[in-house]
């Protein structure tokens, strides 16, 4: 079964519409299988409501309570988690490589028999959902990117990632939305370290099978603003934020640009934007369908701040194409580490690109957040 | 010990075209380059990136009070002074170890090796040449960030006090003192000593071929032969560091007892005896679902906000304990006596399923942590320095699997019961009981 001509059997095939990929080597003994669940990310429902239904996955379903899934989870060693991302809910779990029918069991009743006890909803999940939201807030570069999604995409990639208790959901929408979102055209299965053939039968013996259909809805680029500013008092660091809404065609142009000034994905003393006082650093976002680029500068001292967005837009805007050719090497490490099997990047770094970037006052956003009293506006910069 | 002979060499490289091995099961290669360098390397089928890192023994083990933080300032600044497109550079140091790591996509994995062998055998030229007041700032704010975090600020505090008087108590960046008395000469100085043969590993993860990293390395790396120096020696002393400051909004406190080395035969039960109470979050969606008996306890009365438990070790002691934050300032006393109570236990009454449970934990948890090709290149350089050589998972999960419920408790009742333990705190910690009350927690009147 564990041949060794079985290393690297990356695989695509479905299962009643379930997307299943698989790499196997014979000599592990970690699986990791992951289930991603697309469209069911912030950007789609109600604001908060992904967050939410997120939150409810490993609670009770019809076949096995809360308490003896962690319970019987534990003694096996494994770990699960799950975590909502602006394009889907993701379930992740780590086990020991013969616990593998386990696993599936646990995941597919997660999605296809899930109970929703009304108890659960006050007691566990909002309380817990309140937490993660309170916890990433308290950070305001997360604010601040908050506020750049809403002003760049404003429906969609613009709503709130997490749950922010401002307008109340009911546990009859977190229903309805599970009800929509998990059907098997939208569900991927990542099985790492695990065999094909075993999954596969796995998988068709367990409650995914009886995922229903679903409509695949087919996504297209969401619409997207510039020119906007936002600012925002608040306590902790200060943090002002440039940003630009990119179509998934751009995303290798603006992968470039960002390892040339300096990317958080390649942290290296010697970029650009490192230079500079303040924690400054950019990145490009990539969705599905849409991908924001920044550059963040933080400080607890917001006139550092002030002066290093200052330094860090001529930085962006003395980018030449010249520099980008220069940064294909490394372009190419900040992709393979951003790559994971669960997510791969699969994005082609031109040999010779141009740098058409504008970055006059209309066509990016600004966000501020912090101390805004002294933080510069948008035509300032 | 690790030398091979040319006819190992070429053995291994028969062996090397058949190798199918992952990052979590695969067997670390050896070569043992004329100059008596080390390289070690595993490869992985699935790694997106490779990783070749220079390792020597040194770390702030190797130092005294007047320049605690040279070697990592070395370190820090030998990463920077050298920069490939391509070619991701950084510095890693530990208490008795430093590396400088570059990273690079698999095709790249030779222009990594060249830059090691570039930043390493032209080491004293590229420290005269390099920028000595970023690297030491650089540090300056590493030293600036664990104080600012209480978490990391406790535990480095409580390593102190546990290897008080000895180098292993001083903190691996140095103090805002130490670091700024620090000079290039000291700089130099450490590389003269630590930077040499015996002393130097070349540790490799990724997917690449061992022997043409092997090539590439010996025409290139040049490191003056020298003999490991003498390892400072380290004494565990029972004693306490409090760092009250009332106004943090919490506590955050550890307790530890002295634990196991990396060479010592209960290394992995430690591991296992610290995996029966675990890890608790209060604000996780299992919290209350949660096997281990501590955390059932926790949760009903919500004396912590969180807690983790560690068995931390260095070549040839450790540390074994529990670090905890809390809200809930006025029953910090009822949190550390019933965390003791579940150390008593393990020498009394722990029961086989819960080391069952443990054993699994650890096994996972083992094979989960060696995710990325620098944390696979640091555990095969640091095990390689530090224990001498580096067992193969398989190895670590079968002695994982040997383990019994009467060897946990066999080892807790000479390790735990009735020992001396170290204490640190700050924040709200007027309620944290005084040394002798949580010492005499660590045994009971009755058995």
């Amino acid at each position: 079964m564990l041949s060794r001509a079985s290393v690297r059997a990356f695989s695509s095939s479905s299962v009643a519409a379930i997307k299943v990929s698989t790499r196997d080597a014979p000599s592990s003994t970690l699986s990791t299988l992951s289930v991603v669940v697309n469209n069911a990310g912030s950007k789609s429902g109600k604001s908060g409501v992904a967050h939410l239904l997120s939150k409810f996955n490993f609670l009770n379903t019809e076949t096995k309570s809360a308490l003896r899934f962690t319970r019987e989870s534990e003694l096996l060693g494994g770990v699960f988690s799950t975590n909502v991302t602006r394009d889907a809910i993701v379930l992740n779990t780590q086990f020991l490589k013969e616990d593998l029918p386990y696993y599936v069991e646990a995941l597919g009743n997660v999605l296809a028999k899930p109970s929703f006890r009304p108890y659960e909803f006050p007691e566990t999940v909002l309380p817990v959902a309140k937490a993660e939201y309170d916890v990433a807030s308290s950070d305001t570069t997360f604010t601040a990117l908050e506020s750049l999604h809403a002003l760049s995409f404003r429906k969609g990639y613009g709503q709130p990632l997490y749950y922010d208790g401002a307008r109340p959901v009911s546990l009859e929408e977190i229903k309805q939305f599970a009800d929509d979102v998990y059907t098997s055209s939208n569900v991927s299965v990542f099985g790492s370290g695990v065999n094909e053939a075993d999954l596969q039968s796995f998988i068709s013996q367990s409650a995914f099978s009886s995922l229903k259909e679903g409509s695949s809805s087919s996504s297209s680029a969401p619409a997207s603003f510039v020119g906007k500013e936002s600012r925002v008092r608040s306590s902790g660091k200060s943090v002002a934020i440039i940003g630009v809404p990119v179509k998934a065609s751009e995303f290798s142009t603006y992968e470039l640009l960002s390892t040339s000034i300096g990317s958080s994905a390649l942290a290296s003393s010697a970029s650009p934007l490192a230079s500079l006082p303040g924690a400054a650093t950019s990145k490009l976002l990539k969705y599905q369908d849409a991908g924001l680029f920044y550059v963040a500068v933080s400080d607890a001292d917001p006139s550092v701040v002030a002066s290093s967005i200052k330094a860090a837009k001529k930085i962006l805007t003395s980018v030449t194409a010249s520099d980008l050719t220069k940064s294909v090497k490394s372009t190419k490490l900040s992709l393979a580490l951003q790559s994971t099997f669960e997510s791969p990047l699969d994005i082609k770094v031109e040999a010779s690109p141009k740098a058409d970037f504008s970055f006059k006052a209309a066509s990016f956003n600004y966000v501020a957040v912090g101390d805004i009293d002294v933080l510069p506006y948008a035509d300032e910069l | 010990m690790l030398r091979s002979t040319a006819a190992v060499r070429s053995a291994s490289k028969i062996v090397g075209r058949r190798t199918i091995s992952t990052g979590v099961t695969g067997q670390t290669k050896y070569t043992t380059l004329s100059n008596g360098v080390t390289i070690a390397t595993e490869t992985n089928p699935f790694a997106k990136t490779s990783t070749v890192g220079a390792y020597i023994q040194g770390g702030s083990r190797s130092e005294h009070p007047y320049n605690n933080g040279v070697s990592a300032l070395t370190a820090e600044l030998l990463a920077s002074s050298k920069a490939e497109a391509g070619v991701l550079v950084s510095a890693e140091s530990t208490h008795e170890t430093n590396a400088i790591l570059a990273q690079s996509t698999n095709e790249d994995v030779l222009e990594a090796a060249k830059t090691i062998s570039g930043i390493i055998s032209n080491a004293t030229a590229n420290l005269e040449s390099g920028d000595f007041s970023k690297a030491r700032s650089t540090i300056s704010s590493k030293i600036a960030a664990i104080e600012a975090n209480e978490t990391s600020k406790v535990l480095s505090h409580l390593n102190a006090t546990a290897f008080q008087g000895y180098s292993l108590g001083l903190p691996i960046n140095g103090t805002v003192d130490s670091i700024n008395d620090i000079e290039l000469q000291d700089s130099l100085r450490f590389t003269d000593k630590h930077l040499v043969g015996e002393n130097t590993v070349i540790a490799a993860s990724g997917n690449f071929d061992h022997d043409k990293l092997v090539d590439a390395l010996e025409a290139s790396l040049k490191v003056p032969s020298g003999f490991k120096p003498a390892v400072k020696p380290a004494s565990f002393l029972g004693s306490e560091i409090r760092m009250r400051d009332d106004t943090l909004p919490k506590a955050w406190i550890s307790i530890a007892a002295q634990g196991e080395g990396l060479n010592s035969p209960a290394y992995y039960v430690a591991k296992v005896a610290s995996a029966v109470s675990g890890n608790f979050y209060d604000k996780s969606a299992i919290a209350k679902f949660q096997s281990s008996k501590l955390s059932s306890i926790v949760q009903e009365y919500h004396i912590v906000d969180k807690y983790t438990s560690y068995s931390t070790s260095y070549s040839d002691t450790g540390l074994f304990g529990f670090h905890a934050e809390i809200s809930n300032i006025y029953q910090i006393d009822d949190l550390t006596h019933f965390f003791l109570k579940e150390w008593n236990r393990l020498s009394i009454s722990v029961t086989d399923a819960e080391i069952a449970r443990a054993k699994n934990q650890v096994k996972t948890e083992l094979l989960a942590s060696l995710n990325s090709s620098n944390a696979i290149a640091s555990d095969i350089g640091n095990k390689v320095l530090l224990a001498g050589s580096r067992q193969s998972v398989k190895e670590a999960l079968s002695k994982i699997d040997a383990i019994s419920t009467k060897d946990v408790k066999a080892w807790a009742q000479v390790a735990l019961w009735d020992q001396d333990v170290v204490v640190a705190g700050t924040g709200q910690i007027e309620d944290l009981f005084d040394y002798m009350t949580i010492r005499n927690g660590m045994a009971m009147m009755r058995w």
